[in-house]
């Protein structure tokens, strides 16, 4: 009886032993859910894919063969990892965000040893799943420009750091800090020091050499260009920057929108760029309604990064398509403005810009255009001393103001790269700008590329850049033809967005292949 | 961890053990041999960066040592707690769609992912037929399974495939069991049973990839045959 008694109980002890020890399913590494600046949530990183440089040409020749003969065969395989780090938002609280570590893979010498680092900027998106780690899906709104990266920089040799920004992914930031040009060279400076951290442990560990380079195009444009001047000023060692395509002198391309000179996509930035400057300055409205029509003023601060694109957007009638303002003057000494006229080829993008069912108030765009007028910038509407305002009052003038590029100078050098019939980011108002004022710098420390140009001669060192440009140009233009279309919005709809970004990011390219 | 259910269970049988003896009833313990083929069926693994209906895994056979031990309450009828020496099966990689892996990870069809040990206690009320003094008595079983997986080890092929070192957890199961057998008296206190059972086990698989997090839900009917040699007393 004693016996059995013992065996059932060494049984039943023998089971539940068993039975203890499994794993609680948690994750390796270390975690840190509350990240300094900079410091890496999940150490090491996860890898999201890796490639060898063969399984990478082969999805490119048969998904993206143009892009494979722009910038050619991969030298090298491409392992990318999802980085979360500590950054901050735009009052300096606390957050988070997340981004793409792409390093290069593979025994060639150009895979191997201490690699350049490019931080890399990305243009503006309205989705929040906007992630350019996630390789596992060709859906994600970020996914060409990620394959770019891959394609152009990590498959021939470079690490890509580059983040998604905070308020985007997985980044608990309820709002995107959009064109604020502190917060968002701190979220790359944060993330570039994350990196860094990574680099080591990563499957394939990764030493990064004393170069880096920073490009990014579009609202990255603006960001390298705001991540540049900052590194600088830190005394952060930059090797070289292309922004491309940026609105950095933000306050003269704001005037020009309140003077009519609607952008393509206005609908979109003007939302953004207030929500951003509301957050950081809490001083633009005291409600949306005092700022955006009543059809559109409940909800607007929360709408952009959001679970939708552009499309859903309008068609869903949280933003018109382009209507920015009221085609009624707001006040009958602004009608030459309501719209613009005589202005050429962009009278049709300006006149689109106008409406009913218009998004900002009028009254908004009659204060803003008052103070324009009486505190106005060195470029808008004319030429004067080609800086920003000395003294506006209005306090969105004074938010672009203080967001403005204008005003510092390069220590290392610098490729503006963009075309020049951009019908979304002004190239006379920024790249061609900003070349204007930094003309006086020693030779060689700025160039300014405008694609959509003629090659100046055999020795052009961006002659390819402009060949191809024009040749994509002319498909567009044939396309648009053979389809019934007109020509002209059809090389608008793509110039910003698809015609200039490859040509640039390739010129970029080459030109960082110099140091 | 804790398992109030095995504990449960156990403490019923100690009760029934500890009766036992003074019923005069005959306990038989069997040692023997079993297989459990799973028949696994899982569904796609699902989570963040992960290509949907992609990839699925099966967890494969595995043979290893029986030991039971039955109680007869009536000459027909008897309690009877199947147990083992816990398998550690191998859980294969099923690529479902290789146009939308890297390569790298399409080729990894078949290779072994994860190595699953798993402690499945099962107590079945058995009917036996026949008198109870043949010497060929077939029966049958209903009981209940309880099904913990105690250890789950991603391998480094595993790991290459989700992009860093990877933790697996997967949830216990309580479930029907049913088996069907034949013991054969071998003479004296000594017999010998063939029985093929099967249970209802469903579990979740969750994997943690250095924080990203995917899951799929494993369904299995398995057929265990267990051939074992009984001593009662």
């Amino acid at each position: 009886m004693t016996y059995y008694k013992a065996s059932w109980a060494a049984l039943g002890a023998t089971l539940l032993v068993a039975a203890c020890g499994g794993g609680d399913g948690g994750p390796k590494g270390t975690q840190d859910a509350n990240p300094a600046r900079g410091a890496l949530m999940q150490s090491p990183p996860p890898r999201i894919t890796s490639m060898t440089a063969a399984d990478f040409t082969a999805i490119l020749t048969v998904k993206q063969p143009s892009l494979l003969q722009l910038v050619g065969t991969p030298v090298c395989g491409v392992d990318v990892q999802y980085l979360q780090y500590g950054t901050v938002g735009a009052v300096g609280e606390a957050t988070n965000a997340s981004g793409a570590l792409m390093v290069p893979t593979g025994s060639d010498a150009k895979c191997t040893g201490a690699r350049p680092i490019v931080m890399y900027a990305h243009g503006t998106n309205v989705s929040k799943r906007y992630n350019l780690a996630d390789f596992s899906d060709s859906t994600n709104p970020a996914y060409g420009e990620a394959v770019l990266m891959a394609a152009l920089y990590a498959a021939q040799g470079y690490v890509v750091v580059a983040p998604n920004y905070a308020g985007y992914d997985s980044s608990p930031l309820s709002y995107h800090p959009y064109l604020n040009a502190d917060q968002q060279s701190k979220d790359m400076i944060d993330a570039l020091a994350a990196a860094k951290k990574a680099l080591p442990t990563l499957v394939n560990p990764t030493t990064a050499s004393s170069k880096l380079f920073i490009t990014g195009y579009s609202q990255g444009g603006f960001v390298a260009m705001a991540t540049h001047r900052a590194m600088q000023a830190a005394g952060i060692a930059v090797t070289a920057s292309a922004p491309m395509s940026g609105p950095y002198a933000l306050a003269a391309q704001s005037d020009a929108t309140y003077y009519g000179n609607v952008n393509a996509g206005g609908t979109i930035f003007t939302p953004m760029i207030a929500t951003s400057y509301q957050k950081a300055y809490g001083n633009l409205y005291s409600t949306p309604s005092d700022f955006y029509e009543s059809a559109y003023a409940t909800g607007i601060e929360t709408l952009i990064p959001g679970t939708y694109d552009t499309n859903a957007l309008i068609t869903g009638g949280k933003l018109p398509m382009t209507a920015l303002f009221s085609s009624t003057p707001p006040a009958p000494a602004f009608a030459a403005i309501t719209p613009p006229t005589g202005t050429g080829s962009t009278d049709a993008l300006f006149a689109a810009g106008f409406g009913t069912g218009n998004l900002i108030k009028n009254s908004a765009r009659l204060a803003y255009l008052m103070d324009a007028m009486a505190n106005p910038d060195g470029v808008v509407p004319t030429f004067t001393t080609g800086a920003p305002a000395a003294n506006p009052q209005s306090t969105l003038r004074q938010a672009v103001k203080k967001n403005d590029l204008r005003g510092w100078t390069p220590a290392a050098p610098v490729l503006l790269c963009a075309g020049k019939g951009d019908p979304t980011v002004f190239y006379d108002l920024n790249t061609k700008l900003m070349g204007a004022l930094w003309a006086s710098l020693p030779a060689g420390l700025v160039t300014v590329l405008d694609v959509d140009s003629a090659p100046t001669g055999a020795t052009d060192p961006f002659a390819a850049a402009k060949v191809g440009f024009a040749q994509s140009k002319t498909a567009t233009i044939n396309a648009a033809v053979a389809a019934g279309k007109d020509p002209a919005s059809q090389v608008a709809m793509t110039y910003h967005g698809g015609l200039v970004p490859p040509f640039c990011n390739a010129a970029a390219r080459g030109f960082f292949s110099q140091f | 961890m804790k398992h109030p259910l095995l504990s449960a269970s156990v403490a019923a049988l100690l009760a029934c053990g500890a009766s036992g003896s003074a019923l005069a009833q005959a306990t038989t313990v069997k040692f023997g041999l079993l297989n459990l083929e799973p028949n696994s069926s899982a569904t796609a693994i699902s989570g963040p960066f992960t290509p949907v209906d992609a990839l699925s895994l099966k967890v494969k056979s595995k043979s290893t040592l029986s030991f039971n031990v039955a109680r007869e309450i009536t000459d027909n009828w008897e309690a009877e707690l199947a147990m083992g020496l816990p398998p550690t099966h191998d859980v294969a990689v099923v690529v479902l769609n290789p146009a939308a892996l890297p390569p790298s990870v399409a080729a990894q069809h078949g290779a072994i992912g994860a190595k699953v040990r798993q402690v499945a206690p099962t107590l079945f009320a058995n009917y036996k037929f026949g008198d109870k003094n043949s010497a060929l008595r077939p029966f049958v079983g209903v009981g209940i399974n309880y099904t913990v997986f105690d250890k789950a080890d991603s391998t480094a092929v595993n790991d290459a495939i989700n992009g860093g070192p990877t933790t697996l957890k997967l949830e216990d199961s309580v479930g029907l069991a049913l088996q069907a057998g034949l013991t054969y008296k071998l003479g004296g206190a000594w017999s010998v049973t063939g029985s093929l059972a099967t249970a209802q086990v469903k579990t979740k698989l969750l994997s943690n990839t250095l924080g990203i997090e995917r899951r799929a839900d494993i369904k299995f009917s398995p057929t265990v045959f267990c051939l074992s040699v009984g001593y009662s007393f």
